[in-house]
């Protein structure tokens, strides 16, 4: 138990490392020249330019740059953005509980849709109701997320208007904060919902025909219990690592949506930061981004063995 | 502990026939009758319908499983007109089950001691306290060691032999009339196949079940049970005390069963096949003589309808020939 703990973690970590190093070589691939960008003036004096890559820390060496890049980050200093005369791990602090919020509502509702509705799927196969499940879980997979998005917001614009775009924050109402949300997290877990309920409505017919459920039968456990007391149970263990994945897309999906309804979060961050080459700032979000991937897939491993029993014991 | 030892049958079941959708029938005709603490043997090759009936009379058959009979009485509790709830208040109750497979008829997520209790907890007949001592209690009876920490673990922490022990606690729960075993044996070590057919036959007496117990392995029959009934392609055709089946086969098939049990001169052989062909499913059609198409003694006779014969006054067989030929010594019985 206490490898298995080690050697999730150790992945873990490997993997930050790798993200780190990524994130840092891949602005530096990108085309333009940050100091160019940093005087944002036309024909600027040579001498002015290594000035500013003195300045800027871009005349060292590759590695060493690194180094003090990782250095900073691991004291919680991102350094500052290009464009905005910002701190950037002030801006994070701003940004990320955006879209943590968002997330989160996000997870709620496509659980809250995917699991009831896949499991109702598989109790109730073959019926009308499971058709209309099924039929619903392959709309919203085939439909991307911001083609729904940009329809639902044309639509709300002629129809009912409701205040969909935009975001109020935690701090002046946390619920009219969350209902502000509500739409975007909607559609963002769209996907997510239709995954959860196929991929369940799966577990819980392979599980419902098991030996050990016609051993509960022969008790004379009726049916809701046994969905309840024996179905659910070991029909939902493999579900938790799809809702991993699924989460782990989202993160993607929020970059998008956050964009099309105006939220001001990491994802639109991001965007602003790639659409003026403010490369410590790009930087910095996709280490925080890829950083909430690797977490995410760390809590799904350390969660297997506190549900399932057979992992716990190996 | 004993239990009163009920008058009525555990089991009678009168001219059961089975049929998966719109196939041909895989039972057919079949009475049974299991007295209390009596352990009736059903032996057959694969795919004669054993499995099948032993799970109709728990009403565990799938949807498109159709049952027919003229009688169907688990304990006092006519079932041939039961429905699903009817059916709940029965099993684990009344009737319960063992399976073959040790290793997945218990739930992998669920404590064996929450398993066993789950029986009492389901019909009322305990509160969760005495559910969990009297789990505790079947775990000794059945002679589980330590139960107290036996209890609280999972299947998969415990052997065969020991999960096949719980299967027989949880089955023993309610103290049912009868029990249905269903290849109870098949999947275990023969040291430990030894010990579960004793476990059984303890258990009977101790608690007054009646057995119904399914295998295809004559030795295990003629080891436990008070009377076999022998199955082929579907339908019954010997029947009689193990003693005496054993002794006389009065049919082609019996007698090639008998011949292929090991005995201290001859090793068993399993990967000989006892008799060459197989069951098809034109022999189950067939109106005469299901075996015909595999018997050594087949006549012309042997076409026409058939019905089970006196032999003995407990011993019956479903054979034209049964009083002309000697089976007693015919090990080479079939072609
Ligand atoms: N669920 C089912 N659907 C269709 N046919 C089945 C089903 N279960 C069993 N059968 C058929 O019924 C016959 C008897 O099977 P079974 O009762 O399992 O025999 P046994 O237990 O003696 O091996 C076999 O031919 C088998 O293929
Ligand atoms: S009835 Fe005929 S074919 Fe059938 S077992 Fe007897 S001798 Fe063989
Ligand atoms: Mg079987």
């Amino acid at each position: 138990m206490a490898k298995y703990l080690a050697k999730r973690l150790g992945a873990a970590l490997l993997v930050l490392f790798a993200l780190s190093l990524l994130s840092f070589g891949m602005v530096r691939l990108m085309p333009g020249d940050p100091a160019l960008q940093y005087l944002n003036i036309d024909n600027p004096d040579p001498t002015q330019l290594d000035q500013i890559r003195a300045e800027l820390g871009l005349d060292a060496p590759w590695y060493s740059q690194y180094l003090s890049w990782l250095g900073g980050v691991l004291h919680g200093d991102f350094g500052q953005s290009l464009t905005k005369s910002a701190d950037i791990g002030t801006m994070l602090a701003d940004r990320f509980p955006v879209s943590l919020q968002l997330a989160v509502v996000a997870v709620l509702v496509g659980l809250l849709i995917g699991l009831p509705s896949g499991v109702v799927s598989a109790v109730r196969q073959g019926t009308p109701l499971d058709a209309v499940i099924r039929g619903g879980s392959f709309v919203a997979l085939s439909v991307p997320a911001f083609a729904i998005a940009a329809v639902v917001i044309m639509i709300n614009a002629f129809t009912l208007k409701l205040p969909l775009i935009g975001y109020t924050p935690w701090s002046v109402s946390p619920i009219s904060s969350i209902l502000s949300l509500l739409a975007p997290a909607l559609i963002l877990s769209l996907a997510m919902s239709a995954v959860v309920s196929r991929y369940s409505r799966g577990t819980v017919l392979d599980t419902l025909s098991q030996d050990y459920i016609r051993t509960a039968r022969s008790k004379g456990v009726p049916t809701g219990r046994i969905v309840r007391g024996h179905a659910l149970r070991n029909a939902l263990i493999p579900v938790t690592t799809v809702v991993g994945i699924q989460l782990a897309a989202l993160i993607g999906g929020t970059v998008v949506i956050e964009n099309v309804f105006a939220i001001p979060g990491m994802g639109s961050m991001l965007i602003e930061a790639i659409n003026s080459s403010d490369y410590p700032t790009i930087q910095a979000c996709v280490l925080v981004l890829g950083a909430c991937f690797v977490l995410i897939n760390l809590v799904v491993d350390l969660l297997y063995p506190v549900i399932d029993p057979r992992v716990r014991a190996s | 502990m004993t239990a009163t030892i009920a008058t009525t049958d555990a089991l009678a079941v009168e001219d059961l026939t089975i049929s998966y959708g719109a196939g041909i029938p895989v039972v057919t005709g079949v009475d049974l009758r299991v007295g209390p603490g009596e352990i009736l043997g059903v032996i057959g090759e694969s795919g004669c319908g054993k499995s099948s009936i032993g799970f109709a009379v728990l009403g565990l058959l799938p949807a498109s499983a159709v049952v027919d009979a003229d009688r169907l009485d688990v304990g006092s509790h006519g079932m041939l007109e039961a429905d699903e709830a009817d059916w709940n208040q029965v099993r684990g109750r009344v009737a319960s089950m063992v399976f073959q497979e040790p290793m997945s008829a218990l739930n992998p997520c669920m404590r064996v001691g929450a398993q066993i209790a789950e029986v009492l907890l389901v019909h009322g007949l305990a509160d969760k306290q005495a559910a969990h001592a009297r789990a505790l209690e079947l775990l000794r009876m059945v002679q589980v060691p330590e139960p107290e920490l036996r209890a609280k673990q999972f299947p998969h922490q415990m052997s065969g032999g020991m999960r096949q022990r719980i299967v027989i606690a949880m089955a023993m729960a309610a103290n049912p009339r009868l029990l249905v075993a269903d290849e109870p044996t098949t999947a275990l070590d023969v040291t430990v196949q030894a010990q579960i057919l004793d476990l059984l036959d303890r258990m009977r007496r101790e608690t007054g079940a009646g057995v119904l117990l399914i295998s295809h392995d004559l030795g295990v029959i003629a080891q436990t049970c008070d009377r076999v009934v022998v199955m082929y392609a579907g339908e019954i055709v010997e029947e009689g005390e193990p003693a005496e089946v054993l002794a006389r086969p009065s049919h082609p098939y019996t007698a090639a069963l008998v011949a292929s049990i090991p005995t201290t001169t001859t090793p068993a052989r399993q990967d000989l096949p006892m008799i060459p062909g197989g069951v098809r499913d034109a022999d189950r059609a067939t109106a005469g003589c299901r075996f015909a198409a595999r018997c050594a003694f087949a006549t012309e006779r042997c076409a026409s309808p058939q019905a089970l014969v006196e032999i003995a006054p407990t011993h019956t067989a479903r054979c034209w020939r049964s009083a002309e030929l000697d089976l007693t010594t015919t090990t080479e019985a079939t072609a």
